[in-house]
């Protein structure tokens, strides 16, 4: 029966490779904090994504600074080194899927918060079933993904949470405030460090 | 209008489009203004949709008039447009929503004078329902009109407002405190320049050239004793403009998806570019069809808000699909080698919010077909297109 001998029972899943959650330190500090926390575990690892970007602390940028942006807690810098191509580190990648789910949930805890303020109808929009349903797949969906052995599948799982929920926001994720700042992240780091997926055809 | 003009209106909304097309990332990134990209067209752009017996600049083609009118002339033209750029579509004047009740509510010279003005110069105007916290939901409207000696004065805060920080007039619904039930809630004409009346641009993730905005109304005077600057139709008129736009917004969305479809199509190899038009060329096709058939039954006065929600639900579905998928197609780092991918999903996600969520479109459907309005059997594909 899959999954039952021990070698798979081992395998690195979503919760990092190393036993250390950064996915724990992005659900409760945020995205720059997680990063942070991985640069100074591992300055050995190498943070350079596709194409030579990485998105690191906006402390400690690498390369050239093609732009700083602000997460919901902290400082992000997008960096780039066009020698730094080729230089995907599979140990960083795994730990940013960690971040990302975690991130993922974070954004998720701030739409509770935003949607328990919130009343359609005169009725709390937290207490809709159609909302509540959402939080039940999604929470389903992380749980799901942080067990899961294919960091890729992951991956996506985190991309299509955080897309989900962001839209559960409403109009207030559509300006700038803390969950587009943390989505804007999250979309960032997928674009950075994923894997392309069965549907990535290529050019 | 016969089906050759239709043919020949889109054909000029998609000429229009490529010209805004190459405004696109300036605008997004705040280089240039959207009012300015309007103001360089021709007469005949920025006064699109202005009633045919005042519009000095109507549309021509081969030597007839092209009238932009009906509900089925507007889907047409703006999913064009939208494959241009779905933000500086909307920051055509013809897009505010005003314009239906404006003509209910103005009188004999007020509409004179705005017509006047409309037709002199690019000129914007607001639909100033939405609030913070509460959405649209229109029920729960705070924002106050409180009758008094001289008038009513308006006190509140609107936001997600389009054009309102570059309107010099729009309509701001509020609730009269001296009335209740289903006329209390009313639009009111407020311009822009009235003392009290603040209006600042947001920042939002895209739709850049809608000018969304937040409206603050703090003791606004507005004269409403000669009755002839609110309408009597209490949040009835604000509905019924919903229902008549929401095919609009599905066309809105079906051009902005349409518009990443085609870039991504451009991008891929042959066999990559089979799989993407087998997954996604018939649901356009399908959706536009949905389109056609809420305007037809629009304009034919049939639609009940289920067919036009429908339409905009598809829509929005199929164009958020696209998106999503285009970041994945396109591979690792797509957002930052393609600028104009990463702005239009930005302007998707935008247009899922106006004339209702997903979630309420759903619920108007099921009731729609539950009660037996929404007849799918017998129902003829791509009616009215």
């Amino acid at each position: 029966m899959p999954g039952t001998d021990e070698s798979t029972a081992a395998s690195p899943t979503a919760l990092s490779p190393n036993g250390s959650d950064y996915g724990a330190t992005a659900f409760a500090d945020g995205v720059p904090a997680a990063l942070a926390r991985l640069l100074a575990e591992h300055p050995d690892w190498s943070p350079w994504g596709h194409r030579g970007y990485a998105l690191v602390p906006e402390f400690a940028p690498r390369g050239t600074i093609v732009r700083t942006l602000q997460s919901d807690e902290g400082g992000l810098a997008l960096c780039r080194d066009e020698y730094r191509e080729h230089s995907l580190d599979p140990r960083w990648t795994a730990a940013v899927t960690g971040i990302r789910l975690g991130g993922a949930e974070r954004l998720m805890r701030l739409c509770v918060q935003h949607l328990s303020r919130r009343t359609v109808q005169g009725r709390m929009t937290l207490a809709h079933p159609v909302v509540r349903a959402h939080f039940g797949e999604a929470v389903l969906d992380l749980a799901e993904a942080r067990q899961c052995a294919d960091l890729p599948a992951a991956g996506r799982t985190a991309d299509a949470v955080v897309r989900a929920t962001l839209r559960r926001f409403g109009a207030a994720g559509y300006v700038d405030g803390p969950a587009r700042r943390l989505a804007r992240a999250l979309d960032l780091l997928s674009d950075l460090y994923r894997e392309g997926g069965p549907d990535h055809a290529g050019r | 209008m016969p089906d050759d003009d239709l043919k020949a209106l889109r054909g000029i909304g998609r000429e229009l489009a490529e010209g805004l097309r190459t405004h696109s990332l300036d605008v997004h990134e705040g280089r240039e203004a959207a009012e300015d990209v309007v103001a360089a067209l021709p007469a005949e752009y920025w006064c699109l949709g202005l009633r045919p017996d005042r519009n000095p600049k109507p549309l021509r083609e081969g030597g007839r008039t092209l009238p932009v009118r009906s509900c089925r002339e507007f889907t047409a033209l703006m999913e064009e447009l939208c494959r241009g750029d779905a933000g500086l579509a909307l920051a055509m004047p013809f897009s505010s929503m005003s314009a239906m009740l404006m003509e209910q509510m103005l009188d004999a010279s007020q509409l004179d004078a705005h017509y006047a003005r409309m037709s002199e110069r690019p000129t914007w105007t607001f639909f100033a329902l939405t609030e913070p916290e509460r959405g649209s939901d229109a029920g729960a409207i705070t924002t106050t009109l409180e009758p008094g000696e001289d008038g009513a004065v308006l006190n509140g805060v609107k936001r997600y407002i389009g054009n309102g920080a570059r309107a010099y007039c729009g309509l701001v619904f509020a609730r009269n405190t001296a009335a209740s039930g289903m006329f209390a809630v009313q639009p009111v004409l407020v311009p822009s320049d009235a003392p009290g009346f603040t209006a600042e641009l947001l920042d939002t993730m895209g739709l850049k050239g809608a000018g969304l905005s937040e409206i603050r109304l703090e003791g606004v005077r507005v004269p409403v004793a000669d009755g002839a600057r609110t309408a009597p139709t209490g949040l009835r008129g604000a509905m019924q403009t919903f229902d008549t736009f929401r095919p609009c917004v599905g066309a809105m969305a079906l051009g902005a998806g349409t518009a990443v479809y085609e870039y991504v199509d451009r991008e891929l190899r042959a066999g990559a570019q089979r799989n993407w038009r087998d997954r996604f060329v018939h649901r356009i096709e399908a959706t536009r069809g949905l389109i056609a058939t809420a305007a037809a039954a629009l304009d034919a006065g049939r639609g009940d808000g289920s067919v036009s929600s429908a339409a905009k639900l598809s829509a929005v579905r199929l164009a958020d699909a696209l998106a999503a998928a285009a970041v994945d197609v396109l591979g690792p780092a797509a957002r930052l080698d393609h600028p104009l991918i990463d702005k239009w999903d930005g302007d998707i996600r935008g247009i899922e919010f106006m004339e209702g969520t997903s979630d309420i479109q759903r619920q108007t459907i099921a009731q729609g077909w539950i009660a037996g309005r929404l007849p799918l059997v017998g129902a003829r594909p791509g009616e009215g297109r």
